[in-house]
């Protein structure tokens, strides 16, 4: 098993660990906050990203992930649990291994798009949900020369929990699963290696309830 | 100002056009083969490099069996150099360089027996010692030491070249008396001295290029 997959379970564990805790706090009836008080609301999430690159592909096999950032907007649609939204992340990672996908030395990765999403629980302190989305992704590579892009497009499947503060204030975790469908053209042999990147991402964040 | 507004136009396209990135986005090549001496053995460790216009897109160097296989950006333009062996160094063995100009670039390439011929350096030292007032004129045949194939057939059959006949060309006389410099050749061939000491008949001396390092003196 290699370090990315006990990492991947890891993340796995902690998320699961996480909302069974939150369901568990949620139990007395009365601490539960009813939607109809607070009606429209809208999260916002600020915090770092951690990409995991897992797979028989490029992004596990030739890159290193470093960290980054995201930041997403979800607002509830006509009073109900549904939410709608958008997502930006940006993260870097270092070329390990030139041999497997080229002379360049780092990309840039920048996501872009929409979520819909599912308000699972939502207490005084606790919350959770889950969204899903297509966007767009850019990833910028550096060669020492000349700068290039490969595109994507990428599909999120992203848990959150979150804790608050207060009415307004708190904070998150997410461990999410994401899918960039490269746009990379190649030979035959070289094309299920190039076909996708897959990771597990772990985020960690300030959250805003408005 | 109707003159200056064109030239405007013309500068920007080519700030532009030199801005343009020379890597081909969502595309990379794959580049394999094997490469082997003279006698059909496989050589390890050769370097082999892709590039366009001295962009460095791909990398990597053969292995205990002399194959070689990696992953290479592709270039923006129709334009694509591999070479094997180009900077290698110190090593005993000349290059090779494959051109593919002038029609669009594969998805991938498969270059299968690569021969690389061992290299030799002929030690060449031409001296008067005579005081008499000579000239000699000499000439000196030998082999090249790299290989370099134009992929496009039409630039091809004028400017291919592989392991060919070379020759330097002098004349020594009390100005310019004597003659020193390393050449490289190939190892196991014969290179071919030939010189004209005033209006004598022409001599012609053949040198074996059996060793990696060869030294030839000649006095006159």
């Amino acid at each position: 098993m290699n370090l990315n997959t006990k990492l991947l379970l890891i993340a796995l564990c902690i998320g699961f660990i996480t909302v069974a805790k939150a369901q568990e706090e949620e139990e007395p009836l009365e601490q539960k906050s009813d939607i109809v008080q607070d009606d429209h609301y809208a999260m916002f999430k600020i915090g770092y990203y951690n990409p995991i690159a897992f797979g028989d592909n490029f992004a596990n096999e030739a890159l290193e992930q470093k960290g980054g950032v995201e930041f997403s907007f979800l607002a509830n649609l006509f009073d109900t649990p549904f939410l709608i939204g958008l997502q930006y992340n940006y993260f870097h990672s270092n070329v390990t291994n030139q041999q497997l996908v080229g002379t360049y030395n780092d990309s840039k990765i920048h996501s872009f798009g929409p979520l819909l999403g599912y308000q699972l629980l939502y207490t005084n302190t606790w919350r959770a949900n889950i969204a899903s989305g297509v966007g767009i992704t850019h990833y910028h590579n550096r060669n020492s020369g000349d700068n290039f892009n490969d595109t994507a497009t990428t599909l999120w499947v992203i848990p959150t929990v979150s804790y608050h503060f207060n009415k307004t204030v708190g904070v998150y975790f997410s461990s999410s699963y994401r899918r960039d469908f490269m746009n990379i053209k190649t030979p035959a042999q070289l094309d299920s290696f190039f076909k996708s990147a897959n990771y597990i991402n772990l985020s960690l964040g300030l959250h805003i309830l408005i | 100002m109707k003159v200056q507004i064109p030239l405007l136009f013309f500068l920007i396209s080519i700030i532009l056009y030199s801005c343009e990135p020379e890597i081909k986005e969502n595309e990379r090549t794959a580049i394999e083969g094997t490469v082997i001496d003279f006698e059909g053995n496989a050589i390890p460790n050769i370097p082999i490099k892709v590039k366009t216009q001295n962009l460095l897109l791909g990398e990597g160097s053969t292995d205990n069996i002399g194959s070689f296989k990696f992953t290479s950006l592709q270039s923006k333009f129709d334009e694509l150099t591999i070479n094997v062996n180009t900077e290698g160094g110190n090593s005993s063995f000349g290059t090779y360089s494959i051109i593919y100009s002038n029609k669009p670039l594969q998805q991938g390439y498969n270059l299968s027996d690569i021969t690389l011929r061992r290299k030799a350096t002929l030690l060449f030292n031409i001296e008067k010692t005579s005081s008499e007032n000579n000239t000699l004129n000499w000439s000196l045949q030998y082999t090249e030491p790299f290989c370099e194939i134009y992929d496009d057939e039409e630039t091809s059959q004028n400017t291919s070249r592989c392991y060919e006949t070379t020759s330097l060309i002098e004349v020594l006389d009390t100005t310019n008396p004597n003659f020193e410099s390393e050449i490289f050749s190939v190892q196991n061939t014969t290179a071919q001295f030939t010189y004209q000491l005033n209006d004598a008949e022409p001599q012609t001396i053949l040198i074996e290029l059996t060793e990696a390092t060869n030294f030839y003196e000649f006095e006159y």
